[in-house]
Parts: structure tokens; sequence; C-alpha cells
């Protein structure tokens, strides 16, 4: 057993140089690799497509007003109808709204300093209850139709700004309210509040799954950092600053703009306009930033504008010189959110703006001061542009089941390509977030790339061991040692084998390190392609060996490795696919010799292929090719150790 | 009796039909350096690469401390240093020895004893950590030799072991075989310089075209030459010879040297009768030197008296 493993050392050793110089290259592909292929999160990706977009009316419902603070479009009164209702200089009015037309409601004017208003169902039943909130806290008015109901008053103190979530999970939603002292405020249920924890001065909230761990996390703003706290219960873990802007935050909110699964947190700011961060496992991650052309965003309304299912969003400007625009999220997969558009609202839409939906309509509606409604922005920009050109049965059946999948769901993505309808199921069914998801793609596809170029690598160092062993004077000394030939050949085939393996595990664990390290996603899934890896290396070399053994010379069998691995991996797996789905070659004798050299030879890329499913967890082994190489790889180990034992050196 | 090496018949005829081996017999006992003379192509490597399983044979049955030799077990506890070997390149000295010495299934501690042990023996410790590409030829010899040692083999194979060695370092060799052989161990010695199978060997074969013409003791050899033929050649160093009697020397075959001359006499008494000619002839003598049969005289004798006389039938391959 040591002179087995004495010949297994000696390959590493005569690899020693070869060795080095494998993993540096593997290094290197990473490193071009990730160049090329990984994105700058904080370039602005978006599709410079254009949106087909149905014009939409504007229509005056409101009278003009003053001093606006506040609007909300929910409904009010139970009915299932929204209604408007808008705070400003003379109180709070409501219109009352009956398919989408609007009768003038109600005013009540004692609304003391609020700045401004939400629609929150504070008490579980009937319409929404108006929440007013500025320097003396919070007050709360039930629209009964005809007049206005005092419900109660919370969160003592200046309020800047407010949401609602159920925090605690008991059924009732929670006040998280922001101001120079924010505080979690719990509904206990009829009309019972009690002061939860303090957050410290907050100008802005928002609240969200941030880290995808079941419980609603809170983010806000101070000044120019963005804060999380973690929930648990009623108790919120110490916060977390999650980032830095250059300028003071003028909005923020959560949506969850990479399809299903876990949001991102949106913020705006004077400086840097626009951020986008997802929570990664270890890290928040900025993974897309909006380009500079509406400065001043003061509301961020999150909605899915185009009816695809992905929050779009809707930033509103108060600027009289730049319009409002509509960001519709591009859903490509779910990965990095793209973004069609903008869709330019004009300038009657101003930071007040709100968003509602009739019921039975596909898209919302946006009432602005002046009032908008009717758009209509389809989906659009998604090519197939698939991943796996090589489709087969299996394929389409996994494919298949995604979009059953998606659309049990209740989401129709009949133009999404196989990976994105994979991408998104994968996303939805919870095994994944869409930024671990994106990681593991990009891990993916890199170590494909690192796949072929490792193989290259492993041809020009390994042609050179079995030469390298039976150069003259030197393979007396081998052979004269108490050792079976058929151990000196396993010896120094296992010992290439294994040194191969080594530097793929490295080089795909560099691979694994730096995405982990960018993304906050270790797409360890990435590993599982090795062993089909090794498996392609074995097959090669065992022919490598073979020919190194029969004629003692290196370049003989770098030369013909490369040129059949390329040719095989190339040449044959593309004709072998054009004769698949074309008959491109005819049922004649060139048809059946392409089909029969699929067969007969180990195709290169099919194993590729499967070992790239490996890593997605599909289960899609091709086993056909992996039955011919492994005939190949025992039928070239028995051929060249034959010639091996029965030369005389 | 139980020999170190033994062989019955054994042959190797290559594909082309080449005979390098024609049915050697040979018995090499315990303990002892037994050379293996021949000339070039003898087959002498062939041999011993035959006897190690680097080549397959054609026929015949040999052991090695009483094992099969195409059994990888009779390899074990044997040493091997090839003519024109090739170590590694991206060893050194130590690791040279390390690596052979692993494949001969040594390790751990005690295999690093062996190795220094060894490199101290062929004068090497002190370059043992150098790349072998930096040796000279002679510094790679040595320490082949020393990874040939490694173990205490039972049987040694040397392939021309001084092969690129100063006198120095053939001396070294010398005293190294001598004190393995009296530690018991066999050495196998296969050179073609005559001489210094002569100093080291006790027994010896000549091996010609594949086959044994002699196999003995070392002295043996040249005794049965010497006994083959009567006469014996003489140097005279001397002063001027006169023409007269230089003409009576020509007659009887002399040969005129540049200090003096050389003459066959029938017998060492004749030695005297011609030193009285000289002293008559008032021709200074200074030395007399009676030429004894080497080694060398006995092998070229032998292979001349092996080879086909021109009206001999040839004997077919």
């Amino acid at each position: 057993m040591s002179a087995f493993l004495a010949i297994v050392a000696d390959t590493w050793r005569q690899s020693r140089q070869q060795m080095v110089f494998i993993l540096m290259l593997c290094v290197m592909s990473v490193i071009v690799i990730g160049a090329i292929a990984w994105p700058d999160p904080m370039t602005p990706r978006l599709t410079q497509r254009t949106l087909s977009m149905r014009a939409f009316d504007s229509v005056s419902i409101l009278p003009e007003t003053t001093a606006p603070r506040g609007l909300v479009a929910a409904d009010l009164d139970g009915d299932g109808e929204p209604d408007l209702a808008l705070l400003d200089s003379s109180g709070l009015r409501v219109w009352k709204g009956a398919k989408g037309e609007f009768t003038p409601g109600p005013t009540h004017a004692e609304t003391g300093d609020a700045v401004g208003l939400e629609a929150i169902q504070v008490d579980g039943q009937g319409g929404a209850e108006l929440v007013l909130f500025g320097p003396e806290g919070v007050t709360i008015l039930r629209y009964t139709g005809e007049g206005f109901e005092l419900m109660g008053t919370g969160c003592a103190g200046p309020v800047s700004d407010l949401t609602a979530a159920d925090l605690d999970q008991d059924g009732d939603l929670d006040l998280i309210c922001a101001g120079p002292a924010a505080r979690v405020w719990f509904n206990e249920g009829a009309g019972v509040w009690s002061g939860g924890p303090t957050l410290g001065e907050l100008q802005h909230v928002a609240t969200g799954d941030l880290d995808a761990d079941g419980d609603l996390d809170v983010v806000g703003s101070r000044g120019v950092e963005v804060l999380g706290w973690k929930t648990e219960g009623k108790t919120l873990a110490a916060p977390e600053i999650l980032t830095k802007t250059r300028s003071a935050i003028l909005d923020l909110a959560t949506a969850r703009l990479m399809g299903p699964g876990q949001p991102c947190v949106v913020l705006t700011s004077r400086v840097k306009r626009m951020d986008f961060f997802v929570h990664g496992t270890t890290r928040w991650v900025s993974v897309a930033a909006r380009p500079a052309s509406t400065p001043e965003v003061e509301r961020i309304l999150v909605t899915d504008y185009n009816g695809d299912g992905v929050d779009d969003l809707g930033l509103f400007t108060r600027s009289v010189s730049h319009q409002s625009e509509l960001w519709p999220t591009v859903l490509k997969g779910g990965l990095n959110p793209q973004f069609g558009g903008p869709v330019q609202l004009g300038a009657e839409a101003r930071g007040l703006s709100a968003v509602y939906r009739l019921p039975g309509e596909k898209y919302p509606r946006i009432v602005g001061l002046e009032g908008f409604e009717g758009i209509d922005i389809p989906l659009y920009g998604v090519g197939n542009n698939a991943l796996f050109e090589a489709e087969d049965a299996s394929w389409r059946q996994t494919y298949y089941e995604s979009l059953m999948f998606l659309k049990a769901r209740g989401t129709d993505h009949k133009e999404l390509s196989q990976r994105e309808a994979m991408d998104l199921a994968v996303i939805a069914s919870g095994e994944r977030t869409a930024l671990e998801r994106h990681a593991e793609l990009l891990a993916i596809k890199s170590g494909k790339l690192l796949y072929t170029f490792s193989m290259i690598f492993f041809i020009a160092a390994c042609s050179g061991y079995f030469p390298g062993l039976l150069r003259e004077g030197g393979v007396d000394l081998v052979l004269a040692r108490p050792i079976s030939r058929l151990k000196i050949y396993l010896g120094k085939f296992c010992g290439g084998l294994v040194l191969y393996a080594l530097a793929s595990t490295v080089a795909s664990g560099v691979l694994v390190l730096g995405i982990g390290i960018r993304f906050g996603s270790f797409p360890v899934t990435v590993l599982a392609m090795i062993p089909l890896q090794v498996f392609t290396a074995a097959v090669m070399f065992s022919i490598l060996a073979a020919i190194g053994v029969v004629f003692r010379s290196t370049a003989l069998p770098l030369m013909f490795g490369l040129f059949f691995y390329l040719a095989v991996d190339t040449g044959l797996g593309l004709m072998i696919q054009v004769q698949t789905e074309s008959n491109v070659f005819g049922d004649g004798l060139l048809g059946k010799s392409v089909e029969w050299s699929g067969v007969l030879l180990p195709n290169f890329d099919l194993l590729k292929f499967s070992a790239q499913a490996a890593a997605l967890k599909l289960n899609q082994l091709a086993l056909r090719p992996m039955l011919t190489a492994g005939a190949w790889l025992i039928g070239f180990l028995a051929i060249g150790y034959w010639r091996f034992r029965s030369s005389d050196y | 009796m139980d020999y170190a090496i033994e062989t019955q018949g054994l042959t190797k005829v290559y594909r082309n039909g080449t005979r390098a081996l024609g049915g050697v017999d040979l018995q090499v006992p315990r303990g002892v350096c037994f050379g293996l003379l021949g000339p070039n192509g003898a087959g002498k490597s062939t041999l011993i690469k035959a006897l190690l399983g680097i080549i397959r044979v054609s026929a015949g049955t040999a052991t090695i401390n009483g094992i099969d030799f195409k059994s990888p077990q009779a390899r074990e506890g044997v040493g091997y240093l090839p003519e024109g070997h090739a170590f590694p390149p991206y060893l050194t000295g130590r690791g040279v020895c390390r690596y052979y010495g692993q494949l001969s299934g040594l390790r751990g501690p005690a295999l690093e004893r062996e190795i220094a042990e060894k490199l101290e023996w062929v004068g090497m410790a002190d370059r043992a950590d150098e790349k072998v590409t930096k040796f000279s030829k002679g510094m790679k010899q040595r320490v082949g030799l020393a990874q040939a040692l490694l173990g205490s083999p039972r049987v040694v194979f040397l392939d021309e072991p001084t092969d690129g060695l100063d006198p120095i370092g053939r001396a070294q060799v010398r005293d190294v075989i001598r004190n393995i052989t009296s530690a018991g161990t066999t050495v196998f010695f296969n050179s073609h310089l005559l001489s210094e199978v002569e100093q080291v060997c006790s027994e010896l074969a000549i091996l010609n075209e594949g086959e044994v013409l002699h196999r003995g003791k070392t002295g043996q050899l040249v005794e049965e030459m010497g006994s083959e033929e009567t006469g014996v050649l003489v140097e005279f160093t001397t002063g001027s010879v006169p023409d007269e009697l230089w003409t009576t020397l020509a007659e009887r075959d002399a040969t005129r040297l540049s200090d003096g001359f050389s003459l066959a006499l029938n017998d060492r008494e004749e030695i005297p009768d011609l030193v009285d000619e000289l002293r008559a002839a008032s021709v200074p003598i200074y030395a007399i030197r009676p030429q004894e049969k080497t080694l060398e005289d006995a092998f070229i004798q032998l292979l001349r008296s092996a080879e086909p006389t021109p009206d001999a039938p040839e004997v077919p391959a």
C-alpha cells in the first residue's frame, strides 16, 4: 500500500509545477469570469425596452385643495369599493366611491396639526379607519358614511410617519410610529393600545420579513442611516445599521421586486436617488440603483402596477419641474430587479398620490391631486434566452412542472423561458430567496466555464504523466520494485485524478467564496458539479494514459486530448443536437452515423449538462452519456494497462 | 545448494527475431560479488532486466532468493542500479532515495535513517538536498548506488556502477561492495570494466551473444586460459642494442620498444640465457618484466576462441 501511495504522491510531485499552473489558471479563470459575469450591484440594470402603454386619462374628480398633507384611497365604509380621503388645510374630507365614481362626503374639520394620513384596518371589521398623525400623536377616526367617529388616540408624542403591521401576530394591526421618539404601539383590540419597544428618533418606517424567517421586521431611517430591527413576538432585537446614504432619506418602503418571497428595502435620498437592499444570508446587499432622473422623490408607492404578480415602484415627486414616474419591474426569473420604463405620470401626480384597485380590475388606478386612472403596462422583456438550450423531454417536464407550480400560485408566466420559470418556481416554493438563487445561478454559470477550462488545463497537465513515468532510465527503477504493474498504473492514474479533484474543489471553493462574499449568499450547490467533473476528467485521462503508454510521447496525447475534448464537446454535441431536433442529416447513413456516434462516443457536453443539473438539484442525470463514458473509461484503462503490462522497458 | 539467483534456460527473443538471451543457466551463490562480463550487446543488461521483470522473457525460469522471479515478492529485498538511469528531475538526492525506498516498502523514520546512512556511504550526504538536475554524472551515479542499497537488500544488481566515476569514486564503490558482501549481501555486478570486476568479484560469468561462455571463480578463468598457452612474454628495458644482436633477436620475433624490446620465450628459464647474451654484447639492462596473463587477456582469448572459424559453417542464431 505504501508503494501505491508513493506512486500517487510522485504524480503529485511530478505535477507540482503543473498543479500550481492549474490552480493559478483556475483561480484566474474565476477572477476573469467574475469580472465578466458578476454585475456591479451599484450599476443600474435597466431594460431598455419600449413599453407599450395604454394611454390613461386624466380626470378631475377633486376640487382644488390648499396645503394638502395626506391622501389615501381605501374602502372606508366597508362596501368593497375604494373611497378617497384627503387631509388639507380645510380638514379631513371623504369622497365615497361607487364603480369608479366618487361623490363628495362629509368633512371633519377638527384635525388639529395633523401632518399625515393613513387608512388602516384597526378594528379588524368593516372599512379601514383613518389614522391622522402629527405633533400631537395619532388620532383614529372611523368613517360611518354620514360622519366621523373618534375611535381613540395614541402614540403620545410627535409622529412624522406611520405604518401598520401585525408585528406580534395576534391578528390585529399594530402601529409603528416614526418621530423624535419612535415607538411600536401594539393593538390589543377593542381600541386598547399598549406601548411597545422604543426605536429612538426615526423619520420613516416600514415593515417586511426582510430576513425571510417568517417574522415581520421593522426598518426605519434616521437621517442618513437605515436601521433594521428583527422581531420576535413583542420584542425587537437591537437595531442594525443596514446602510448609510450621503444625504437625508426622503422615503423608505419595502417591496417584493424580485418575485415572490423576500422583500427589498427601497429608499430614496436627494443625492443617491434610490437604492434597493436585500438582506442576504449574512449581510445587506445593495442589488440595484436607479439612475438619477427624478430628484426629490418624496413618496414611494409600492404595488403591482402591471398585474404580473411582482411589485413595481411608483415614485412620486413634488418638484414642479419633474414628473412622477412609474418603474415597473420586469420579472426576469426573479433575479436582480430589472426595470422597464419609466412611465412618466405627468406633472399632475405629485408626492401626495394614492393607488387603488377597483374590484375585478387587473390594473390599479392612481389618484393624484388632480386624478389619474387606468394604466396598462404589459409584461415585457422575457425573451427565450434559455440557459438550457439542449432541452430534452426531462427538461421540458421540469419546465412544465415549473409553469404548473406558478399557475397554481396564480401567476401567469407563459412567456417565461424555461430557466426563468424554474427560477421563479424555486423562489416561489421558498427553497431559495431570490438573492440566493441569483448567486446560485451565477456560480453555476461560472462553474460551467470553470469546468471547461479546468478540463483543458488538466489535459495539458496529465498528458505527460505516463510518458514521464516511462522515460528511458526511469521506468527501470520503478518496475524493479516489489510492486505490481497494475498498482503502478492505477497509482499514476489515481494520483492525477485526485490532483484534479483537489484543484477543481479549490477553484470551485474560491468561486463559492467569491460570490458569497459579494452577495452574502454562498452557493455551495455548485460543488455538486465536481463528481461529474472528475468523472469526465477520468474518462479523458484514461484515453490520454493509453496513448501515452503506447507512444511514450507527451505531445501526442496533448494534441489528441485537446482535439478530442473540444471536437466531441462542441462538434459532436452540436451535430447530435441538430440531428435530434431537426433531422438535418436525414435518415440515411449520415443521419444514422450521427445518431450512433451519440451513443458510441462520450458526449462531454451532456456530462457537463448533467453536472449543471446536479448543481441545480434538478436530478436530471443524462444516463446514456454516462454509461457510454463509463464504458470508455473502463475500456481505455484496460487498453492502457494491457499495453503497460505486456511491454518491455 | 541454495542460490541467491538461479536461472534455467532464460531466453529472450524480441519481436523482430533478435535473440538477446539464448537459454541462460546461471547460479549465483549467496553473499558473493558475482561479476557478469561480456562485450557490448552480449545481453548483460537484458539478463538483469529479465530477472527484475522489466522485460518479459520468452522462455525459462529463474528465482531470486528462492522466489519465482515473475512474482513481485521476488523483488523484495532487492536493490538495483540500472545503467544510464534517469531520476525524476523534480527530486533532490534525498527525495530520490525516499521515493525508491517507499516503492520498496520502506517508510517512516527507519527509511530516513537508511537514506542518511547510505548517502553517507557514497559521499553524498552534504549535497543530498540539492535537485538531481544539478548533479554531475558521477554524483547521480553515487545517489543511484545509495538508493540501490536502501533497506539492506539481500541481492543488489549493479549495472555499470562505476560508470562516470573518478578514480576516487570508483575506489569508494569498490569499498562499498566489499562491505556489503562481507555483510552477506549478494552483489550481481555487471560491467565491461574487467579490472573492476577482477578487483571486487570472487566469481564471474562471461556472457556473449546471450549465452554463458564461462562461469567460475575469478582467478579460475585466467588459470584456465593460461594453462592453454605455452611461453611467456618478457619486456626488457635496456640501453642501445647493437645491430648484430638485434638481427638475432628479430629472427626470434622480438618487438622493438622505445626503451628496449619485448620477446616471447618458451619458458622463464630462457631469461638468464638471454641476459647473458645481452651482457656479452655489453648492452646495459635496466629492467626485466615477465608479462602475467590478465583477466582481460583471458577474456579476449575466450571471446576469440568462441568466434566461429572462417571455415566453420555459421550456426544459426
